[in-house]
């Protein structure tokens, strides 16, 4: 079975569940600068995001829960997906990976508040 | 290093990481430190201590009856266990590294945690942001033997630099940390680069005046215009080593940055920093350039 028809018959909870364990992936090959597996992680993250943006009522909502997620790759990747749903708090996980260094990721993040003030992201 | 040497040197680590370090922290430690100092922000180990308020994992679970941090949605952490860098054990996430056997059941493991479906932000007594543990407080444990391979080796070094970095390079902790791993050998020639990726942002001049012929361990000369961009659009060498365009930082922040050029980013529209400057002008090169300096804490704001 092909991929995108995988991801079209998952419920929301796997979803989430997915997106997680792939940033956790994604974060192991940042701090150890594997940027091709890095890449390709992105692009697969892009599908089950634009998943969950398709449901019915958009369940990127479902990925909330995870802005407490000890990963800093899995918050932040969950702040910028829900960026459109909760400005002001996806902002403050921002913020918090920032302010604590937890780099590299937190140098995205830097970037990604930057982005946001000087209106060069939008966020949809 | 002798045998025995080392076997106190592996002591003098694996003790710090136990569930019961406190037990070789002097309970009068706090006359060593500056009045007002909270002990157990220096002496994690201290806040391990037993209490019998400390949460437990729940009857019915695999883990039930055994301590837990009880900080956040994280779950339960295994007493006794370092906390690894930042990551959490999932289980098996084969996976992922073949997408081709991708099941989108998840197996065994319980992730409700992190699948409320409620859609609400997180408030109230359940997990809030940033009500994680955070980033771990101390580092994780350090192979006495030599790692075979260079990405074992910096693997080590990244974790212990970036751990340093959080904690403070002049705090305790780090000096204690610091006395300890000085008897691993393999581990010394790493020192410089380890201590420099903590080094407080500077301003563009003192970057600039630090570029030298000379080689200094622990930094390496950077170019705010991405070297490989420059190559790839023809710039000459004496363009790209032009003055205003090398700045000498701490080694570990240069391969970062370097690094971070050719990751798929959001800021960039899902591109790479690399791919997104190729078409753009000398100003454009210049400004992502320097904010990377400043978002990897290198320049001054």
């Amino acid at each position: 079975m092909r991929r995108q028809t995988k991801l079209e018959m998952a419920r929301v909870e796997d979803l989430v569940a997915f997106f997680t364990s792939i940033a956790i992936k994604q974060n192991t090959a940042a701090e150890n600068l594997r940027n091709s597996e890095y890449n390709r992680l992105y692009r697969l993250m892009e599908e089950v995001e634009a998943q969950l943006k398709s449901r019915d009522g958009d369940q990127r909502r479902a990925l909330l829960p995870l802005y407490s997620h000890p990963n800093p790759t899995v918050r932040f990747k969950a702040a910028m997906a829900t960026l459109a749903l909760a400005p002001r708090e996806a902002r403050e996980v921002l913020q918090l990976i920032k302010d604590r260094k937890e780099f590299p990721i937190a140098m995205n993040a830097s970037q990604m508040l930057s982005a946001i003030d000087e209106g060069r992201y939008v966020p949809s | 290093m002798s045998a025995r040497e080392d076997a106190y040197a592996r002591a003098q680590q694996t003790r710090s990481m136990r569930p019961d370090a406190h037990r070789w922290i002097r309970p009068d430690a706090a006359r060593f430190l500056k009045p007002g100092t909270d002990v157990e922000s220096v002496y994690p180990a201290l806040e391990r201590k037993y209490s019998p308020n400390q949460p437990r994992v729940p009857a019915g679970n695999p883990d039930g009856g055994q301590w837990t941090s009880g900080g956040g949605g994280s779950g339960a952490s295994v007493p006794g266990s370092t906390q690894p860098m930042g990551n959490i054990d999932f289980g098996d996430l084969s996976e992922i590294g073949s997408l081709g056997l991708f099941e989108i059941a998840p197996r065994e493991r319980d992730n409700s945690v992190y699948t409320q479906l409620a859609g609400d932000v997180p408030e109230g007594d359940g997990p809030g942001i940033g009500h994680n543990e955070g980033p771990p407080l101390e580092p994780s444990e350090i192979p006495q033997q030599r790692p075979e391979t260079s990405s074992g080796r910096m693997e080590t070094v990244w974790a212990i630099a970036r751990w340093v970095s959080r904690t403070g390079r002049y705090s305790p902790a780090v000096d204690i940390f610091f006395g300890a791993k000085d008897q691993i050998e393999w581990l010394k020639s790493y020192d410089p680069a380890m201590k420099s990726y903590s080094d407080p942002p500077r301003t563009l001049d003192e970057l600039q005046s630090r570029v030298s012929p000379i080689s200094e361990r622990g930094y390496e000369d950077h170019h705010v215009e991405e070297q490989t961009l420059l190559e790839r659009l023809g710039f000459t060498r004496r363009e790209i080593n032009a003055p205003n365009n090398k700045v000498r930082i701490p080694t570990l922040k240069h391969y970062e940055i370097s690094g971070w050029y050719g990751k798929l980013s959001e800021e960039f529209g899902g591109l790479t920093p690399r791919d997104y400057l190729r078409d753009k002008d000398a100003a454009e090169r210049r400004r992502v350039g320097l904010k990377a300096l400043i978002d990897m804490g290198v320049l001054k704001p």
